[in-house]
């Protein structure tokens, strides 16, 4: 029976960049949802986000868990708000739930610092009704498991990671491979035949009490009881060592990445020096900043006036004929005052301010006549408005400063934004950095080899342990055997009845171990069917003839000839990992979404076209989150043809603030 | 009343004076008295009332304030029947300073360049010449 879950909506509160409370629609089944934003706006913290809702996962680079802390919105957390919260409205197996989980700073702690400050909290509601922490933990597993919600909720980087075990399927650790098994149902089989195994035992127990009683079995019995004892031992010794084992596995995969990292990235000197160059740049933009920031403090003490530069103007406007007479007569005033002057000291005087002679009487009586003209003139008002007068003054005053300077403080503040991205970008991977060389300088490659060294030679002790205890239970179980043949000889019918009982109970273990290896090479082919039609859609290449899956779900590419392709390029092992994806997907026991971050960022446009084209039907409800050169927003309207569900956009309104906005225009639903 | 009792200091009360802290920190201002003034003139802009309110405190000379008297004069240019320009100013930082505040209600931020787009739209730059050319 397949489960079928269908996400409807999601809203996040204080989740990283995502400020306040914001909300993302899922597109309806047979649908695609597109994110578009640019790089550092959001994008793998959406994907987070919407893991975090599902299995409570928040997932960094490099697949370290992320802290709860540095999760939470930083304008937020400034402002004295700590913690997140997601809520996802789903649909699964026709129930309908809400499920809300977060965190938030412990009762005692006043100002979080770190993760232990925090406390999570998780709600669920199926059908209106509240679940109890049992409950909701059974719905939550049957919902997504941590293990499989990998091949629902994935980014560049986990396709990467499928690609080398693709490649290299020696490498497919053992959690992969049980992951690929659980989404495909497999422990369904499994669980019933280990249950199986559980009530042979029993039977057996039943049947060595039964034995004890009679005088003709006790012997064996008590044989059978020590050998019990022994294969109790042996399998305990068998499941530390495997376990060791799969700690030692990881531990020797994981030296091996940091190793390989490690001569990727060449020597730590080009490391300190990248790192000091960065720092340059960082000192750079930060000085710069401050320059404009200063540059801006001067421009806004004159603020005030350029706002009402408008008003001033259409004043201006409507009073320039006045202010024209107003200065005229303004000038004839002052020139009347200063004739006035003159004449006046000429009359003092009695000689002509001009030439310098003495003043006739006949020319004193004009001068005479000419000051008490002068002097009522200059007695008159000016006959124009007070408003007029301000307006001259108004210009005097502000000369210097008006003609407004808006449009450069707008370019200035639009510098200082695109300086304060490139600031962000810069620090992070300064961050990035600082964590390669810290971790470089408490385990450089020398100390990395010989952990490795140590490793392999613990693991090839325990391998050689771990067969000793294989044998000597393999040894018990023969001997466990030939007592019970024994025992059924002897013929005492209330053992004779434990023995039907067991053979029956074998019999059914026998079934149900010959239906996992079948069902596993039956997933195996429809596997391998399905990811080839998917691979085949998905290439470019007409050579490609089909996939081949192994024992533990590695692909490879068979060209038309037959013969296995050795090589393959970065793009086609993309491909071969979305086409295992999609393969998953249509044999999954879930029917479920896909989230995927980022995915065509290494592919060329044929095959981001094709994938494209695709992706309706690589799941039921797809989610992609892309940046815009990834895929042009006009082509993938014109691509998917009415199959866009919702459109939305990351929009920055500061380094530390992103707003999820609903593109308008193509929805469809 | 005559323009001989105008104010001769510039008072505003503790909430406008919040305001304007909250404006100074979020922008670069040189000076809280450039919030201020700011705040003035997205009154007169937005043509918001004087606001009249008690419990003001004292917190700039007029002659610190309005150094080039460019304030007094543009106070007495738009509001001609207006006889103490600086009390006026004093009600329209109050008012002003109320607008700034629902500003930042939106996300206690106060975001410049959005402020700007509100009281200095951008100029259409098409020319009417681009206009014919374009048909």
């Amino acid at each position: 029976m397949c489960h079928v879950l269908v996400l409807n909506k999601l809203e996040i509160e204080d989740f990283g960049p995502f400020k306040g409370v914001q909300e993302l629609a899922f597109a309806k089944p047979g649908k695609v949802c597109i994110v578009y934003g640019e790089n550092m706006r959001g994008k793998t913290t959406l994907l987070n986000a919407i893991r975090y809702a599902i299995i409570g996962q928040i997932i960094g680079r490099g697949f370290r868990d992320e802290s709860l802390h540095e999760t939470g919105n930083w304008e937020s957390a400034e402002q004295g708000k700590f913690g997140f919260r997601t809520t996802l409205w789903f649909d699964f197996d026709g129930s309908s739930f809400e499920l809300t989980r977060g965190c938030r700073p412990r009762k005692e702690v006043k100002q979080p610092e770190n993760d232990t400050d925090y406390e999570e909290y998780i709600h669920m509601v199926r059908d209106g009704r509240v679940l109890g922490p049992e409950e909701q933990k059974k719905d939550l597993r049957r919902v997504m498991s941590p293990e499989t919600a990998r091949f629902f909720l994935f980014d560049a980087e986990l396709l990467q990671q499928y690609e080398e075990l693709l490649r290299d399927p020696a490498k497919m650790g053992r959690q992969i491979r049980e992951a690929i098994e659980r989404i495909l149902g497999v422990p369904v089989l499994t669980g019933a035949r280990a249950r199986l195994r559980d009530a042979e035992r029993d039977i057996q127990q039943d049947r060595n009490k039964t034995a004890k009683k009679s005088k003709e079995t006790n012997q064996l019995a008590t044989f059978q009881t020590q050998n019990f004892e022994m294969q109790t031992q042996a399998e305990k010794e068998i499941s530390t060592y495997q376990g060791e084992l799969r700690r030692l596995g990881e531990h020797q995969q994981s030296l091996r990445r940091h190793l390989e990292r490690l001569d990727r990235l060449g020597d730590l000197s080009t490391l300190q020096s990248e790192r000091d160059s960065l720092k340059q740049e960082m000192q750079h933009l930060r000085d710069d900043l401050s320059h404009k920031a200063d540059n801006i403090r001067q421009l806004n003490a004159d603020l005030w006036l350029w706002i009402l530069e408008p008003e001033i103007e259409c004043l201006r406007d409507s009073l320039s004929a006045e202010t024209g007479d107003w200065l005229k007569h303004q000038v004839r005033l002052e020139v009347n005052k200063e004739l006035l002057g003159r004449c006046r000291e000429g009359l003092e005087s009695r000689t002509c301010s001009l030439c310098k002679t003495e003043l006739s009487d006949s020319a004193t009586e004009v001068l005479q006549s000419q000051v008490a003209e002068l002097a009522l003139s200059t007695k008159e008002t000016n006959p124009e408005s007070p408003q007029t007068e301000q307006l001259v003054r108004w210009r005097a005053a502000t000369s210097v400063r008006v003609s407004s300077q808006v449009p450069f403080l707008r370019a200035l503040l639009h510098d200082i934004e695109d300086e304060r991205i490139a600031l962000a970008e810069t620090e992070e991977k300064q961050r990035d950095l600082d964590r390669e060389i810290s971790s470089r300088d408490r385990s450089d490659a020398r100390k990395a080899r010989s952990d490795l060294e140590t490793t392999q030679k613990e693991i090839v002790v325990l391998e050689r342990s771990l067969e000793e205890s294989q044998k000597k239970l393999s040894e018990t179980e023969d001997r466990l055997k030939g007592i019970g043949q024994k025992l059924a000889r002897i013929g005492n019918p209330e053992v004779g009845f434990h023995t039907h009982r067991l053979e029956a109970c074998k019999a059914l273990h026998d079934v149900f171990n010959q239906a996992v290896v079948e069902l596993r090479d039956r997933l195996r082919g429809e596997v391998e069917k399905d990811a080839t039609k998917v691979f085949l859609k998905l290439t470019t290449e007409p050579d490609y003839g089909s996939l081949q899956i192994n024992e533990n779900y590695g692909l490879q590419i068979i060209h038309n000839d037959g013969r296995v392709i050795p090589v393959r390029s970065a793009g086609a092992e993309h491909i071969v990992a979305l086409s295992l994806i999609a393969a998953l997907q249509k044999n999954s026991s879930v029917s479920g979404p896909i989230v995927m971050d980022s995915p065509f960022g290494r592919l060329d446009s044929g095959h981001t076209d094709r994938i494209m084209r695709s992706l309706p039907d690589l799941a039921d409800q797809v989610t992609l989150l892309v940046y815009k050169s990834e895929i042009d927003r006009d082509l993938a309207i014109d691509t998917l043809r009415g199959r866009i569900g919702h459109e939305y956009e990351i929009q920055r309104v500061s380094a530390r603030h992103s707003i999820l906005l609903p593109l308008e225009g193509n929805s469809h639903e | 009343m005559s323009s001989a009792q105008d104010k001769t200091v510039i008072a505003v009360t503790p909430e406008t004076e919040e305001i304007l802290k909250h404006v100074e920190d979020s922008v670069s201002f040189g000076d809280r008295m450039d919030v201020a003034k700011l705040a003035m003139s997205v009154a007169i802009k937005k043509n918001l009332a004087p606001t009249k309110s008690s419990g003001r405190k004292t917190r700039w000379n007029v002659g610190g304030f309005d150094k080039d008297g460019a304030i007094g004069i543009t106070l007495r240019l738009l509001f001609p029947s207006e006889v103490q320009p600086y009390r006026l100013a004093e009600d329209l930082i109050e008012a002003g300073a109320k607008y700034l505040n629902d500003l930042l209600q939106v996300d206690d931020h106060f975001h410049l360049l959005t402020f700007l787009k509100d009281m200095c739209p951008e100029e259409d730059r098409t020319t009417e010449a681009d206009k014919t050319a374009n048909g």
